[in-house]
């Protein structure tokens, strides 16, 4: 029992407490100018083969053949850290998975020729219908959906091999069409399809730098989440992304188009944990209020609030942690208990939040606090590893062994808090090293039950919100919100996610310099989200692997 | 004594190079030996091996044994077993070592043996997760060509199909060291895997096997440029490919006769059709071990650290949250969780003892070791309080029905036992202290 406590608090005491402070705010990283002496090698992470996303996967294929459905189950993917694309530069496909790549290829294929007429018109020319015949426009198509499908120009080896799927099956078949269909899915069985290769080559310095052509996907997958369309492609082609003002333009073009907002929308939901809302469950029992459609709003709501933050043009990223209004359709203003919005219930308006709305900030968002909840009650330790975790990058060791179930609600017939629970929890055991971090900043949002309703207090008991995280003082979601909204350490943080998902690697002290360079430039630009992607985009980091992995 | 006739058809399938090497075929009383007791060529009849998963533990109260030996007499948590019970033996009192992680630390010793050692620095979500083959994997792996497929593997409940909430992932299948398996989950996708190559459509497996050589090359071509790590990546997925084209032959010459086909159910969250599913797929695995589609197979009922909602029991949580809450009704509704659970185990025991096997069934034919990740769901332990349980006769070599109470032993020594039922012998099952040498005796005969 000693022995278990002991290792936990080993591992809170191993880490790094920086006081969170507004006086942060523009102070830089002493140990910055020692780090850039560490050469490109180390500075810039490994590169090598990251497999497409199930997402990637489904986006990539429609951008392909146009109108298809995945009818076929992938692999699932392996989150590291959260985040799916970090996951993909380690995961490895298994042998069903593998199976299943061949499955889902075919069908896709089959769908894309399905319909005689529409598949000509997909192809784009007429292939001559003399059995197996290699032709231009046969030649054309394969050349056409390979540069897609492979996100570069294929070889003329490469090219040989397809053609041979082609004719094997077309003289088979007598038809051209089905040959044509078999060189498609050999293109989607591919793993030059199934996985992105960042490799590059090799530089004096002994980094690789990354070839036009994997630039292109990396900005590609980055802001859209799919393959290159034909214009990035071309660009790659023309050497236009040979440096940092031609890569800005490509990327400036990708985020204008609303793919953009789906694509990294679609990252912040896997940051912030707002990805299974559709999903959650509550106790029926404890919060009656809670339904399905309740869920999906909140969902919603998160969306179009990073989408005004990351799409509005000068507006600060940070002001996710003080946000002066939100976006809300009846069933939530009701839950917030704002007045509800004219109109159809279903609508979502933005509503200026009133200055005494308890709301205002990421941390009273319900899709967060319904997900860091329990079924029928709030779970203040989870609320509080998602703020160490997710906003501070401070990982929490995981929990001992047998650790002891945390003292019930009702004892004796009465009701405890929260913060009664856990102190009974973790106060006689020697394990306060890391709850003392967690337990503050996750009872500060005791004021909002598990489905994020605001409540004066617990069962008719007073609450006490209070706490300190680093020495720095807090009451309640409001005051918590605004010290992370001015914590360098956040906004470090918040540049680290945004590395790891465009980068699928993950940040070590060598690359400490690079975050650091980003954050200055993040902060510099008043914390505008584009400006931080493109300044990203146009770092060492993104077109320079330090080695293969 | 009876004549068995085998017809011409069959024999030349049964026969390559003078051996029988029937892939695919049920093992039909014609190519048995007289008694039924061997193929006609004094083969022995291949033995089953199976991994049967909950997620959660049971309390320990609840299904505890009153009586060691023969004859066990089934707790409450047990009693679904009742019908089955002489071919299931009980393992209680088995030991682990504490390793560092709660939630996924027992899932790792009691599948693998072994954690995953990286990421101790708590920079990546791996560290403590299955650093190693599970046990069904590990004989597939010693099993390997035998069968057109290597193993099944399916999921039942759909609460937390892959990873959840920054954890490792959950699956009870892992093919290696950071390399979860990949569950089925679609009833009608795993239907399609055993049964939907049509065995007459050659122009179908003319076009698969022109696809997969053009993939071996791009596999060869990119191998060859990429880094260690990446390379290790592609070394697996190539040999799926090899796998992939190898089964197209067995596959096609199958002779299974396919179950009717399944739909597949809605899914919502907390109304999971679990029973529906798992005799589904427990129905379908029964057909494909029969005729010799595959000798290992793997079924996660729920998760690790599941939050299912058994609801048939009018649990309005999953299984997680109450093993949290810490009160008396919540424990009650965790109790009838589990006792709903093992009656699910108990529906694929009694298809195995009802489903023909040579001259006896598929249950003493096979070997299915049956684990949770926790013992205790309040304490999560999972160095104490563990329900293991061996079930069938694997063709003779084991001693079912036995409720056996360990003494010293470690948790890893009944893995280890329901490998060396199955003959894949390995010297010992685990590594970091909680390792086991020796296969527990009295389970066996000699």
């Amino acid at each position: 029992m000693f022995l278990v406590c002991a290792q936990l608090t080993l591992g809170c005491s191993g880490l790094n407490p920086r006081v969170l402070n507004k006086r942060d705010r523009d102070s830089s990283s002493d140990d910055s100018k020692a780090q850039s002496k560490v050469n490109g090698k180390k500075v810039n992470p490994k590169g090598g083969l990251r497999r497409l996303t199930r997402n990637q996967y489904l986006n990539s294929v429609r951008d392909i053949l146009g109108d298809v459905s995945l009818r076929t189950t992938l692999d699932a993917d392996v989150p590291m850290l959260f985040l799916t694309n970090l996951g993909a530069s380690t995961v490895t496909s298994t042998p069903r998975g593998v199976e299943l790549y061949g499955d889902a290829a075919r069908d896709l294929a089959a769908q894309s020729f399905a319909d005689r007429v529409k598949a000509e018109i997909f192809i784009g020319c007429k292939p001559q219908q003399s059995t197996g015949l290699i032709n231009d426009c046969v030649d054309s198509f394969i050349k056409r959906i390979g540069m897609l499908a492979w996100r570069r120009p294929l070889s003329i080896e490469e090219l040989a091999a397809i053609r041979k799927v082609h004719l094997i099956v077309a003289t088979d078949l007598n038809d051209v069409l089905k040959g044509l269909e078999a060189a498609t899915a050999a293109l989607l069985t591919s793993p030059f399809f199934i996985y992105r290769s960042e490799i590059g080559s090799p530089q004096a310095d002994g980094t690789r730098r990354l070839d036009a052509y994997e630039i292109a996907a990396r900005l590609s997958f980055l802001l859209w989440n799919s393959t290159p369309d034909l214009q990035l492609l071309e660009a790659a082609e023309q050497g236009k992304l040979s440096d940092s003002t031609g890569i800005q333009e490509q990327a400036q073009r990708l985020l204008s188009s609303p793919r953009a907002r789906t694509a990294l929308k679609g990252f912040f939901r896997e940051w912030l944990g707002f990805d299974s809302l559709a999903n959650l469950g509550k106790d029926s029992t404890a919060y009656s209020q809670f339904t399905p459609t309740l869920g999906s709003a909140m969902q919603e709501e998160f969306d179009r609030v990073i989408e005004s933050l990351v799409f509005t043009p000068e507006k600060d990223f940070t002001l996710l942690l003080n946000l002066q209004s939100t976006f809300l359709n009846a069933e939530l203003a009701k839950l917030y208990d704002l007045p509800v919005p004219d109109g159809d219930p279903k609508a979502f308006t933005e509503i200026e939040l009133p200055a005494n709305s308890p709301r205002g900030s990421l941390l009273t968002m319900g899709g967060f606090l319904a997900t860091q909840a329990k079924p029928d009650t709030t779970a203040p330790i989870s609320r509080g590893q998602y703020i160490l975790n997710r906003l501070l990058c401070e990982q929490v060791p995981p929990p001992p062994a047998n650790v002891p179930a945390i003292p019930p609600d009702i004892a004796g017939g009465a009701h405890r808090t929260q913060r009664q629970r856990l102190e009974l929890h973790t106060a006689s055991r020697g394990c306060a090293a890391c709850h003392i971090k967690m337990d503050a900043a996750g009872l500060a949002l005791e004021h909002f039950d598990g489905i994020g309703a605001y409540r004066d207090t617990d069962a008719g008991l007073k609450l006490d919100v209070s706490g300190a995280i680093d020495g720095q003082s807090f009451d309640g979601a409001k005051q918590l919100s605004i010290s992370l909204q001015y914590s360098t350490r956040v906004h470090a943080c918040t540049v680290r996610h945004l590395y790891r998902h465009a980068l699928g690697a993950l940040d070590s002290k060598a690359n400490e310099t690079r975050i650091e360079a980003l954050r200055q430039e993040f902060t510099n630009s008043g914390f505008q989200y584009q400006k931080l992607i493109l300044a990203l985009v146009a770092s060492e980091s993104f077109t320079t692997i330090g080695d293969l992995r | 004594m009876r004549f068995k006739a085998l017809d011409r058809r069959k024999l030349l399938r049964g026969m390559v190079s003078g051996s029988l090497v029937s892939f695919g075929l049920p093992l039909l009383d014609s190519m048995m030996n007289n008694h039924g007791t061997a193929l006609a060529n004094d083969q022995p009849l291949p033995k089953r091996f199976g991994l049967w998963f909950w997620g959660v533990g049971a309390m320990p109260d609840y299904w505890r044994l009153s009586n060691t030996g023969l004859g066990w007499v089934p707790s409450d948590g047990l009693s679904a077993l009742q019908p089955v019970k002489d071919y299931v033996s009980v393992i209680s009192n088995t030991r682990h070592p504490a390793v560092p992680v709660v939630h996924y630390g027992g899932q790792a010793y009691l599948l693998t043996g072994r954690y995953n050692k990286n990421g101790s620095d708590q920079q990546t979500n791996q560290y403590g997760s299955p650093g190693g083959p599970s046990v069904d994997q590990i004989v597939a792996k010693a099993w390997k060509g035998k069968t057109p497929i290597d193993s099944l593997v399916v999921g039942v409940s759909s609460a937390y199909q892959g990873s959840c909430c920054g954890l490792p992932p959950t699956q009870a299948s892992w093919i290696d060291n950071n390399v979860p398996n990949h569950h089925e989950f679609s009833l009608t996708g795993f239907y399609k895997k055993l049964f939907g190559v049509a065995s007459d459509n050659l122009h179908d497996a003319l076009q698969r096997r022109s696809i997969l050589d053009a993939v071996r090359g791009d596999l060869a071509a990119l191998q060859s440029r990429v880094g260690k790590a990446d390379k290790l990546r592609l070394d697996a997925h190539a040999q799926a490919v090899r796998d992939i084209e190898v089964g197209i032959d067995k596959l096609a010459s199958s002779q299974c006769t396919p179950p009717p086909a399944p739909q597949d159910l809605e899914i919502l969250p907390t109304k999971e059709p679990l029973s529906e599913r798992n005799r589904l797929f427990t129905d379908m695995i029964a057909v494909a071990l029969s005729c010799d589609l595959t000798r290992v197979f793997t079924v996660q009922f729920t998760g690790r650290e599941n939050d299912t909602v058994f609801w048939q029991v009018g649990a309005t949580q999953g299984t997680h949250t109450l093993s949290h809450n810490g009160d008396r009704a919540s424990i009650d509704k965790l109790n009838q969780a589990f006792k709903f659970t093992m009656g699910e185990f108990a529906y694929l025991l009694e298809k195995f003892k009802n489903t023909p096997d040579g001259n006896s069934n598929l249950l003493a034919s096979s070997c299915i070791y049956a684990t949770s990740c926790v013992g205790n769901p309040v304490s999560h332990s999972y160095d104490r309080d563990l329900l293991l349980m061996i079930a069938g006769g694997a063709q003779g070599a084991l001693k079912p029905g036995i409720h056996y109470r360990a003494g010293f032993e470690m948790s890893s020594a009944v893995a280890l036992t329901a490998l060396h039922a199955v003959d894949v012998k390995l010297p010992a099952f685990g590594s970091d202290g909680m390792e086991s040498s020796r296969p527990i005796g009295a389970l066996l005969n000699a």
